[in-house]
């Protein structure tokens, strides 16, 4: 049975134009997203993937193509879609529980019902005891919590995730890919994850979709569906396939 | 930069190292000050005479008015026009950095206003307002104005894009974004306004005291100086001294009270 389309991408060609001349980021991409799958988009450094994550959520938008969400054309950023910044973007104003809140407050929620709407995923994601702690008190691994948390309480029905994890240590990497799983299977949504690490892409994604290197074209796309979860980096299987996606992977110097 | 080895930055050695030479520079400073006070070729003061001065000063007066109507006179001119700089100066700063429009119709004429010296204004405010007190709190006013809405200009039209972005993307309104996001984010320039601004506010308000005044910190200085009382000249320069770090302090104060989440 064909699962539900939730996002569609359409034609998404993106030119950035300047004196110096024009670049071209994004070229003809387009794919679709299905309801609560984990997508991977992976391609290397400076392929333009970060941009089309942009266009996705309207931050930027398209020199030509459409993006399409519950089968209208979106023109602008849109609440149902969920973003999580790969430098965080937390307010240092404003403690955790109050940029957890973000989005609820922006829709003029009562601020009673706010707290017990973000105190939730405050919990989920592990921060209980940190809920008045400023960003600038938190580690860089608890930081992205805050900035998960707050993606999730604001409910969306997409979650964009660029390169969250770009910023850790290895060690903390490797225990959020497992933590967002975690919270990925509690709380289904539809998550849209962008790395350029191809084990991380391996062992989080339902489907992967490769991107050349500039301009970003769709290389190949990869169904993962039959490799069971929870992922063991040292399977087989996984590692099999990790030198099947490096092989064909653009090579860029970073 | 290098460290003694011998002075691990923990130890009592290395505190006591950094309590004493301070200590040592100011005894040394004052030793200068004596030998040359003592020299007799200058008509300054010893350091001693001046302590004592400046400690028996508050129990006399000053053409007519005890030292602390001096005192509260220069501080009373100061905070009143930095109060009124930064009721009308923040909010023109953040007007001018927030709208396209109003930047378009302010800026040229801020721009053009603003390397006007204050003094500059001595001429056409005592023309308009005379003397006296008005006056003198306008061109104060002047000067502390331009260092608080330029910073607050800067500090708004230079939040990060990051900050933009995530409040556009989590839903904020015009008004969500201006005071929930672009005025948090450019309190630390705002402030750093303030502060640059109680400097030239001290600057000008010495000026005016001297020029014409009958009270103020200034006025004591320029008593000093027209009755060969070097000593009151110099008692003036310590009130400054002194003040100067009394508002340095109360803004940390004030900064850290307003922005808990920049203290460690």
């Amino acid at each position: 049975m064909e699962e539900k389309l939730i996002l569609q991408a359409k034609n998404i060609s993106k030119t950035f134009f300047s004196k110096k001349g024009d670049t071209e980021a994004i070229e003809n991409v387009s794919l679709n997203v299905r309801e609560n799958e984990f997508l991977v988009l992976l391609g290397p450094g400076q392929c333009g993937k970060t941009v089309f994550l942009n266009i996705l959520s309207g931050l930027i938008s398209a020199t030509s193509g459409e993006v399409i969400l519950d089968g209208k054309v979106i023109k602008d950023v849109d609440t149902r879609i969920g973003f999580v910044f790969q430098k965080t973007g937390l307010f240092e104003w404003k403690t955790a529980m109050e940029n957890v809140e973000l989005g609820l407050k922006y829709k003029k929620m009562p601020k009673k019902q706010r707290a017990e709407n973000a105190q939730k995923y405050i919990d989920l994601v592990g921060l209980h005891g940190f809920e008045n702690a400023y960003p600038k008190q938190l580690s860089g691994g608890m930081k992205q919590r805050v900035g998960i948390a707050r993606a999730y309480t604001a409910n969306p029905e997409i979650l964009l995730m660029d390169e969250p994890f770009g910023a850790l240590d290895a060690q903390t990497r490797y225990s959020m890919q497992e933590e967002i799983l975690k919270i990925w299977s509690q709380e289904k949504r539809t998550i849209i994850f962008v790395t350029n690490n191809i084990e991380e892409a391996v062992y989080l994604g339902d489907r992967i979709i490769q991107f050349t290197e500039q301009p970003a074209r769709v290389k190949k796309e990869y169904d993962l569906s039959f490799l069971p979860r929870p992922r063991n980096y040292v399977d087989e299987e996984f590692l099999r396939i990790r030198t099947e996606i490096s092989d064909n992977e653009d090579l860029t110097l970073e | 930069m290098k460290t003694n080895p011998l002075l691990k930055n923990t130890s009592i050695g290395y505190k006591f190292f950094y309590y004493i030479s301070s200590t040592f520079a100011l005894i040394l400073f004052l030793i200068l000050w004596h030998i040359t006070a003592i020299s007799g070729k200058t008509m300054l003061p010893t350091p001693a005479d001046t302590i004592w001065r400046l400690i028996t000063i508050w129990g006399t007066e000053i053409s007519n008015q005890p030292m602390i109507a001096h005192v509260g006179m220069s501080i009373w001119r100061i905070v009143s026009a930095l109060i009124v700089a930064v009721l009308f100066g923040i909010p023109f700063g953040v007007a001018m950095g927030w709208n396209k429009t109003f930047r378009a119709v302010f800026k040229p004429i801020f721009e053009t206003i603003r390397p006007v010296p204050p003094i500059a204004w001595v001429p056409l405010v005592t023309l308009w307002f005379g003397t006296g007190e008005i006056p003198r709190i306008i061109i104060i006013f002047m000067g502390v104005l331009m260092p608080i809405v330029v910073n607050s200009y800067a500090g708004v039209s230079m939040v990060p894009r990051l900050n933009i972005d995530v409040g556009r993307s989590f839903g904020a309104k015009s008004l969500d974004m201006l005071f929930d996001i672009v005025l948090p984010s450019s309190l630390g320039a705002i402030f750093a306004g303030v502060r640059t601004a109680v400097g030239t506010g001290w600057m000008v308000l010495l000026a005016s005291e001297m020029l014409a005044a009958k009270s103020g910190i200034g006025f004591l200085i320029m008593q000093g100086t027209n009755n060969s009382d070097l000593e009151l000249a110099i008692v003036g320069m310590v009130m400054i001294g002194v003040m100067g770090a009394l508002f340095a302090y109360g803004f940390d104060y004030l900064e850290r009270w307003l922005c808990p989440w920049k203290r460690s």
